[in-house]
């Protein structure tokens, strides 16, 4: 019994010690405010308020991004103090060159939508950016509401000096209005919600179009003289690519070519035939719906993917 | 009325009733909710835990992690105890078979609370988190019918394997026309389940993907075909050899256990990744969804089992699983230990102690690299949930986790010190202790440092930044896995010291031949140095030049390199072989065997050394090239110095015998604070690897939109790391308190029988053990 004593007395005691050591840490207990989880009102203060605690909050931007002066930069190198200013610069050459509507607030949304949409190339701020590092910022991890959204970017504009007014707010929700209530966007994609298709119909047209002369399905038992080898094989292809990418591929084959791999004439472009005058939009439709049921190998990966995870 | 009191007398049957109340008092709140919510028509999303101090989040915590703590040790234990069994057989040494039964026991008493906490953990998804669950049920319905299905016969199988343990030692009146090939039979089983458990565990997703998914059209075809192979064999084996029979009734016991767990992981790795990264032909990674994280419909159900760190987790929890079986075994031995009332009680629960330790110890090496692999699929599949785990909340639960390592190190490499005081001969390693102590602490300083200390605003701005000047290098990777490489490297070094410890070797480790192993140092030095200056920077050490990427002539180069040695090990390890079979082919082999260990350890020590400094200038796909190369070489020294050590001894004359039981007491307690830290590192790592997923139940689909939806602070955490560990020991306590109470007497045989069949003087002298004449007992080693 006081062998079994001794020993109680020693677990409880390495127990405490890291008990100890633990609350010698200052970490705190994070998780979404009262302010987070309740509605957010529409004006300016409210927004401000609700912004600063989306901003702080658990796995948040501040995990990112510094805010107050002085305090050093973290992973992105621009201190969000500034971001509005840097906004305007920006939103000026990007009206020159490609958007003409573009203002600071429409790039502030874009960039919090879309965090690819704009790439900073800049070596003195430590860009390029490694792309998808930032997801959007309405999908997961922090999957925040449009309200939320709101809030975070008033707060910001807020921190750099400017006066939030109602017509600034409202500026971020006419911003805001391509991207309420949809999905995240991914990979520096636009979203297109294709229709749905049906896949035995698509497959009839694969064969009808004779598709399978350049393109190999494996299994796919579109005859005998399948050859396959002009364009990439479609096998595994639904199971790697988005209905909109086959889409584009069909519609414009040019659009992305895989290069060094003879997919392209001596002009750069695909050597895909054009379908427009023979191919309906039915058929389009069911040709996309079958080619992503073509998941011969569910799981396809490069092999320098240990690379690319690894980068971050 | 007289037999109840009697039956109710026997110890079996109070130890049943006791369980039984520990059902009732568990299950019981959660019933009580359950029933009072019976009237509701409407499936709520969350109801609340009875008592509203604890709350809902809380009271899972703590089941689920009782429940994960006793299921690694109950799945973990009979991974060693089978292959302690077969080393007993194979020997033909009857201790071994004894500690192999004796840990089952243990695993059997285990057992029951196990389910115990698995049926309350259920109970408490099912009534506090309803909707959850539910969902959770949608997706993998078909995969819980297996998983019942499976438990039951996993059950069975233990039951089987221990009860008829005694039944199916070899008698010697076995029948058989052919008992080789019966022998044969069973071996056959054995390697069967054992691939499959390699193949389950080390290649989930080729399994998958390359033998599941190709037989879909024929599962039931290639399910008979694998059962009808695995009957036959044990039908062919049981006639030829009872005790093959047996040990293939564990290795089956193991292809079970190991079956339900990388089940379980299959659910808990979906909710925090539904999904895995793929890229498209033009190399644009995507997230391949296996559910739509918009309605959370079903999209593929393959999907679901090649989740991004479905595989990473099976590895990791499955070494992890026998180092917590073997340390868990380890403290066991060294309570019975400080309770034992004889000499010979305490040299079998002294050796019973070290080998569970040992057990824990080979398991604790590898599993540094498999959480760094689970770590790099975490980033792979989200990066925002890498830069949390590592940068964000946290990033102090990892320098939580790096000073429980710390201590386990510590602990094993002292426990093995003080070993070396009970060998004969040990004294002679004991002047390296202060080294090897010095550089572990080194070590585990830079191993503790956090990259941005804990610092006011003010401080801060003091110090010029969050990363202090100096030492903030020593908070990123490339030093941290230098220096875990650095301590697993001198822990195995304190092994080799150990089993060494009591070997006449023909040329001492140290003493001879120092010039020339000097001068071989210095010539790898400048080699190493010279070749990498050359090759890394072209000319330059400026760290600017020294960061370009490392090429594949660096590459290249290390595989030569490894190629080399492992080349000059297999002749040097031929030659040491043919000097012990007597062949007198130098007298110099065991100088030349012993120089290539040093040579070995320094090169390694010094390619560990410049790769970390190498990945630490260099951008993260040479950092990663980098980490990868240490620890080739780190494991590549293992091996071949192990291969060579045993080749060096074969013809190594003995000082003495280990003197079993005479381990200061203080040892004991070493194994229990290593075994405390062990839990208390599960403890913490599961609240790092839930707490991943963020405000999500199932990441990107189901956000937690309860109150009760928080990352849990550091102290809060360690209060409930503390008091999980805490409960564990106690119930251990517990079960195996009540578990012994009708083995006393067996007890004694025990005992006694491993003092009988291992001849061990228990405290004898040193000069008594060498007149018995009889092998080390450490031959497990």
């Amino acid at each position: 019994m006081w062998t079994f004593i001794k020993i109680t007395t020693w677990v409880f005691f390495i127990c405490f010690l890291i008990v100890g050591v633990a609350h010698w840490i200052p970490a705190e207990r994070t998780g979404p405010s009262a302010i987070e989880r309740g509605p957010i009102g529409e004006s300016p203060e409210e927004l401000v308020k609700a912004g600063k605690a989306v901003f702080f909050g658990p796995d948040a931007c501040h995990v990112c991004h510094a805010l107050d002066p002085g305090v050093p930069n973290k992973r992105c190198p621009i201190n969000m103090k500034e971001v509005f200013l840097r906004a305007s610069s920006r939103a000026e050459e990007i009206k020159k060159s490609r958007d003409p509507e573009m203002t600071p607030i429409k790039y502030l949304v874009e960039s919090v939508y879309n965090p690819n949409a704009y790439i900073v190339q800049d070596k003195k701020l430590g860009g390029p950016f490694v792309k998808n590092l930032m997801k959007p910022i309405n999908g997961p991890p922090l999957a925040l509401s449009d309200q939320q959204i709101k809030a975070v970017l008033t707060f910001l504009i807020s921190k750099s000096g400017t006066t939030v007014d109602a017509k600034m707010i409202r500026g971020i929700e006419v911003a805001q209005a391509p991207y309420k209530g949809k999905e995240a966007v991914v990979a520096g994609g636009e979203e297109f919600k294709v229709p749905e298709g049906d896949p035995e119909m698509g497959k009839d047209v694969f064969a009808e179009m004779k598709c399978w002369q350049c393109h190999l399905v494996r299994g796919g038992n579109f005859g005998e003289t399948q050859p396959g080898k002009v364009g990439p094989e479609l096998t595994n292809i639904g199971g790697i690519q988005t209905l909109q990418y086959l889409m584009e591929s069909i519609v414009n084959p040019s659009a992305v070519v895989v290069p060094g791999k003879g997919y392209s004439g001596p002009d750069g472009e695909s050597k895909m035939p054009e379908f427009h005058d023979i191919m309906t939009l039915r058929q389009l439709v069911d040709l996309i719906a079958y080619m992503k049921t073509l998941k011969g190998n569910d799981r396809e990966k490069p092999k320098d993917k240990n690379l690319s995870a690894s980068s971050q | 009325m007289s037999m109840k009191c009697k039956s109710f007398s026997n110890p079996k049957t109070k130890a049943s009733f006791a369980l039984l109340f520990f059902v009732g008092l568990l299950v019981w709140p959660f019933l009580s909710t359950a029933l009072s919510q019976e009237a509701r028509s409407l499936i709520p999303d969350y109801r609340p835990f009875p008592i509203g101090a604890i709350g809902s989040r809380t009271a899972i915590w703590f089941v689920a992690q009782l429940h994960l703590t006793f299921a690694a040790f109950i799945l973990g234990v009979p991974l060693f105890a089978v292959i302690i069994e077969t080393v007993g057989h194979l020997t033909k040494n009857k201790r071994y078979d004894k500690l192999a039964k004796d840990f089952i026991r243990l695993c059997l008493m285990a057992y029951s609370i196990t389910a115990l906490f698995g049926g309350a953990l259920l109970f408490s998804l099912i009534i506090l988190y309803p909707k959850f669950w539910n969902y959770m049920v949608q997706i993998f319905s078909p995969t819980m019918y297996f998983y019942a299905f499976l438990l039951l016969i996993e059950t069975f199988t233990l039951y089987i394997y221990y009860y008829l343990w005694d039944f199916l030692q070899e008698s010697g009146k076995e029948r058989n026309r052919y008992p080789g090939l019966g022998e044969a039979a069973g071996w056959a089983f054995v390697a069967t389940c054992t691939s499959f458990i390699i193949g389950e565990v080390f290649f989930s997703r080729l399994l998958i993907q390359e033998i599941f998914l190709p037989l879909s059209g024929s599962p039931v075809t290639a399910l008979s075909l694998f059962l009808g192979f695995l009957i036959l064999a044990a039908a062919f084996c049981f006639p030829a050899s009872r005790k093959v029979f047996h040990i293939c009734l564990g290795t089956l016991l193991n292809l079970l256990g190991t079956t339900l767990m990388v089940t379980a992981n299959l659910w808990l790795t979906f909710m925090t990744s539904p999904g895995h990264t793929a890229y498209n032909e033009t190399g644009e990674k995507f997230t391949q969804w296996a559910i739509n994280p918009k309605t959370g419909e079903l999209l593929s159900f393959v999907t679901t089992i090649l989740n991004e760190t479905w595989q990473p987790i099976n590895i990791h929890r499955f070494i992890a699983n026998v180092c917590v079986g073997g340390i868990i075994a380890a403290a066991y031995a060294a309570f019975r230990f400080l309770n034992a009332k004889t000499q010979e009680e305490r040299a079998y629960y002294d050796w019973m102690g070290y080998t569970g330790n040992f057990v824990a110890m080979i398991a604790l090496i590898p599993l540094p690299f498999a959480g760094y692999y689970l770590g790099r699929e975490v980033y792979a599949w989200n990066e925002q949930m890498g830069v949390n785990m590592m940068g964000g909340h946290f990033s102090w639960f990892f320098i939580m986790q790096a000073v429980l390592i710390a201590v386990m190190f510590l602990g094993a490499n002292y426990y093995l010190w003080l070993g070396l005081g009970r060998i004969p001969g040990g004294q002679r390693y004991m002047k390296f202790i202060g080294w090897m102590e010095l550089l572990l602490v080194v070590s585990f300083l830079v191993w503790i440092t956090p990259h941005n200390p804990v610092a006011t605003r003010a401080e801060v701005v003091e110090i010029g930044g969050p990363f202090h000047p100096l030492l903030a290098p020593f908070g990123v990777m490339a030093f941290k896995l230098t220096v875990i490489n650095a301590i697993i490297l001198t822990t195995f070094l304190s092994f080799i010291f150990y089993r060494r410890a009591n070997k006449q070797s023909l040329v001492e480790f140290t003493p001879r031949g120092k010039l020339v192993q000097g001068a071989g140092i210095a010539f790898l030095m400048i080699l190493v140095l010279g070749v990498g200056y050359l090759d890394f920077t072209g000319g330059s050490l400026s760290p600017r030049e020294v960061g370009k990427p490392m090429d594949l002539l660096n590459t290249n180069m290390l595989k030569s390199l490894l190629f080399l040695t492992i080349i000059a090990s297999i002749i040097i390890n031929y030659g040491l072989w043919l000097q012990a079979k007597g062949k007198k082919v130098s007298q110099q082999w065991d100088r030349v065997g012993i120089t290539f260990q040093q040579l070995l350890f320094a090169f390694t020590f010094i390619i560990n050394l410049w790769l970390g400094y190498h990945g630490y200038l260099s951008d993260d796909a040479t950092r990663l090239n980098d980490a990868i190369w240490q620890v080739v070489w780190v494991l590549s020294c293992m091996v071949l110095v192990t291969a060579t050590d045993i080749f060096c001894l074969i013809p190594a004359g003995s000082i003495g015998e280990i003197r079993w039981g005479e381990m200061p007491v203080r040892s004991q307690y070493v194994l229990f604070m290593i075994a405390v830290a062990f839990v208390l590192t599960m403890s913490l790592m599961g609240t790092v690897r839930s707490g991943l997923r963020g405000p999500w139940h199932v990441f990107g689909y189901m956000k937690d939109t309860s109150l009760e939806s928080f990352h849990p602070s550091l102290a809060f955490s360690s209060q409930m790391w503390a008091l999980t560990t805490f409960v564990f020991f106690l119930l251990v306590a517990l079960i195996f308190w009540l578990g012994s109470l009708g083995e006393k007497g067996a007890e004694t045989g025990k005992v006694a029988e491993f003092s009988e069949t291992g001849k061990v003087p228990a405290g004898a002298s040193s000069e008594a053990a060498v007149k018995t004449g009889n092998p080390s007992p450490d031959s497990a080693s």
